[in-house]
């Protein structure tokens, strides 16, 4: 059974997670990089670092450089970073600064 | 998807420090220092590092120096380093290849409870004052 990673409310993970297929929840503070194939930033989340992922939710806060297939910016987000991905939604009320770009 | 509850998936590989967490389940593996209240290594997690806990059950592979309240050892349990206890239960078949210390007078939430306390009185004190102040 494939179990969610999750890092709670408040929680503060510094270094590299490797997550395999199980999908990565973020509510907490991850610094560093993530390799997975999901990753969920909930709005109460603040992620700085590299993010690798197949398919990636921000809801939360963003720094750094993101690359993904596919990215799905919720209206709480708030990100600064360089964005790397080939489908791309952002929702009415995200604040997005940085650079865009596909993947390729 | 429960956001409340701390995990480290089954698939998932993690190296680093983990802090501010009361409890938290590992399924997969990880190499990190942990202090909380409760750690929970499920049989396929496997966790190396320093661990600071109230209550730790094993179910999977530990290697490190592991102060703890409470530890229970489940059957599939395998654990190597060095743990400190109060309290420790171990089920039949449970694997313990470690330095086992018990320790009646250093209680390791000693110097936390003393923190908790301190901050207890820090809300209490909170509160008196906007007690009056709403007086």
């Amino acid at each position: 059974m494939d179990t969610y990673t999750t890092i709670t409310e408040g929680m503060i993970m510094e270094g590299k997670l490797d997550a395999g297929h199980a999908p990565v929840l973020i509510a907490g503070h991850f610094k560093g990089e993530i390799n997975a194939t999901e990753v969920i930033l909930d709005a109460a989340g603040v992620f700085d670092g590299q993010l690798n992922a197949n398919k990636v939710e921000l809801s939360g806060n963003f720094n750094g450089k993101l690359t993904t297939e596919e990215l799905n910016i919720g209206p709480t987000a708030v990100i600064d970073g360089d964005l790397k991905t080939n489908s791309l939604v952002i929702e009415l009320g995200a604040e997005v600064s940085g650079t865009i770009g596909r993947k390729g | 998807m429960d956001k409340s509850k701390a995990v480290i998936g089954a698939d998932a590989k993690f190296v680093g420090t983990i802090s501010n967490v009361k409890s938290i389940e590992i399924e997969g593996v990880v190499e990190a220092d942990l202090k909380a209240e409760k750690l929970s290594i499920g049989a396929t997690g496997k966790f190396v590092g320093e661990v600071a806990c109230d209550l730790v059950v094993i179910g999977g592979s530990y290697d490190g120096t592991m102060r703890a309240g409470s530890i229970w050892a489940t059957q599939t349990a395998q654990i190597a380093g060095e743990i400190h206890y109060q309290t420790l239960q171990m089920d039949r078949g449970a694997a313990l290849n470690c330095r086992v210390v018990h320790n009646w007078s250093d209680p390791v939430g000693a110097a936390d409870s003393a923190d908790q306390a301190d901050a207890a009185d820090g809300a209490d004190a909170t509160e008196a004052d906007a007690n009056e102040t709403s007086k």
